[in-house]
């Protein structure tokens, strides 16, 4: 961020906003996908039923946290790649 | 038509005796091998339930840290095997995480287990000439799981100990580590056989021990070490300790580094003061036995448990569930024991190991058939070590303040009828499947 003046900034803040919600939006749709497959297979009725319903909370909810603890574990690696400047090794 | 006219007769004499012998061995194997399979499948169903719970995302799910030296005159790889046998398929079904130490040569896992409590001790906020090297992998993570308020789990933690090789450099270790002072010792006058002088980090390159004389050694002790006029650090090595004199700086990994010299001995525990930061139960732990036997001669023996690995596969699995349960007691000592000696007899210490020496401890008598079992290569010295301290070989002594948080994980009784039931058929919950529902 050091070499750019306040303009191209700016336009770098608004890209990286732009990507953030593209991902999010991918995300999103990923997680659509997977948990409609997983979860409902049954088109007898086109009301979702409570097993369903149940089904896709669950997924949600377990993508949710997985993702959440992967980025926690993530952050914690980058830190120590950040400081070591190289992966850490084991 | 109907069944032609065989005559029915018995093999040979020679054939009988060839399939009784092969048909009896085999049998037994595959009963030993049947036995085993459902034992531990007992055992990992009395845990498994631990799968099933649910941990909120800020908090690590719980670590136990296991404990693994190679046994005398053999590698590393048996003690591995031994522990993916017997211990870790208990460990997986409970989905319980697991940290190991491991150690090649005697004394490995005191001085990983020393350096891991004096780095909590020192993350803990007691102060040292060497600040927490904040490079350290591990350090940066737990900064960064600080930051990030991740904390560790709520309950006990645990830890495992295979072999009684390991179970006496746990014990060691422990003491040296609550007990032991924060800065490494000063190393001796005598010459250490590194060009880089005396670097302050725990590795210090000592090549003979700085321990003063009065701990239980084979020789006379000698008085502290300034009877040597040598100041210099470069100064020609002494022949001992060619083993030890890798130049390297890290001590994570056993080969080829120095293993830094126990900081404190036995026989300066009572003067020690013990670290404020120490905790009033220190994490509970299980040995784990390990039957091992080498030689020619020990055949007959190594036939009958290869036959018999139903039962330590029974007793491992006992000692594994109770770890994962995290159902302890404190250690039980006997008053007034013996008055057996806790050191060797040839030396003069015996006063500071009076005290000690009052109570027998259980600690002492764990796992304690299994040292008849080692190689005769374990009761030899080298020529130059004779001063050092042998922590197979000598008797485990105790400091009560440590010996008195010091807890064990062990089966209770209704745990013990419970996985009994589970033998028998049983579902893990009981007959019926009532408390399925959620």
């Amino acid at each position: 961020m050091e070499g750019l003046n306040a303009q191209e900034q700016r336009e770098l803040q608004s890209r990286m906003e732009k990507k953030q919600m593209k991902e999010f939006m991918t995300m999103y749709s990923n997680m659509v996908q997977h948990c409609f497959d997983d979860c409902i297979n049954d088109f007898t009725s086109k009301t979702l039923g409570s097993r369903e319903e149940g089904c896709v909370m669950r997924c949600i909810d377990k993508r949710m946290k997985g993702s959440e603890r992967i980025g926690n574990r993530f952050q914690e690696q980058n830190a120590a790649m950040a400081q070591s400047g190289a992966l850490p090794g084991r | 038509q109907g069944l032609p006219n065989f005559r029915l007769r018995l093999p040979s004499r020679n054939w009988m005796i060839f399939l009784s012998i092969t048909g009896s061995w085999t049998a037994a194997v595959i009963y030993d091998r049947r036995e085993k399979k459902r034992i531990q499948k007992k055992w990992a169903t009395v845990v498994s339930h631990l799968a099933e719970e649910a941990v909120p995302t800020s908090v690590m799910p719980r670590k136990l840290t296991i404990f693994l030296t190679a046994p005398p005159a053999d590698g590393l790889m048996a003690a591995r095997d031994h522990f993916h046998e017997y211990v870790k398929p208990i460990l997986v079904s409970a989905s319980l995480d697991w940290d190991a130490i491991e150690g090649r040569r005697e004394g490995d896992v005191r001085a990983a287990l020393a350096e891991r409590i004096r780095q909590l001790r020192k993350l803990k906020g007691e102060h040292s000439t060497e600040p927490v090297e904040e490079e350290d992998a591990d350090v940066i993570t737990y900064r960064q799981r600080q930051r990030s308020g991740i904390r560790e789990w709520d309950g006990i933690q645990g830890d495992i100990i295979i072999g009684r090789n390991t179970w006496k450099e746990y014990v060691r270790g422990l003491h040296e580590g609550w007990l032991g002072p924060l800065d490494p010792p000063p190393p001796p006058p005598e010459a250490d056989p590194l060009p880089s002088s005396t670097p302050p980090e725990s590795s210090t390159p000592l090549s003979s021990t700085t321990i003063p004389g009065s701990q239980p050694s084979e020789l006379v002790p000698d008085t502290p070490h300034t009877t040597s006029d040598d100041a210099s650090p470069t100064t020609t090595p002494p022949p001992e300790s060619p083993s030890e004199t890798p130049p390297a700086e890290q001590e994570k990994k056993p080969t080829k580094r120095k293993q830094p010299d126990p900081f404190i001995s036995p026989s300066q525990y009572s003067t020690a003061t013990l670290a404020p930061t120490c905790p009033p139960e220190l994490p509970p732990s299980t040995t784990i036995s390990f039957p091992h036997i080498l030689g020619f001669l020990n055949t007959p023996t190594r036939m009958y448990r290869f036959l018999n690995r139903r039962k330590v596969a029974d007793d491992i699995g006992r000692q594994t569930a109770a770890a994962v349960l995290a159902s302890y007691r404190p250690f039980a000592e006997s008053g007034h024991g013996d008055g057996a000696f806790l050191g060797d007899d040839a030396t003069s210490s015996g006063d500071e190991n009076q005290a000690n020496s009052q109570r027998r401890w259980e600690q002492q008598t764990l796992l304690i058939e299994e040292e008849a079992e080692w190689h005769k290569s374990v009761r030899k010295t080298k020529e130059g070590d004779q001063k050092k301290e042998r922590v197979w070989l000598d008797e485990v002594v105790l400091d009560p303040r440590i010996a008195g948080r010091m807890r064990r994980f062990e089966v209770t009784p209704e745990e013990e009828q419970r996985a009994d039931r589970i033998r028998n058929g049983e579902g893990a919950l009981g007959s019926t499947d009532e408390e399925r529902d959620r």
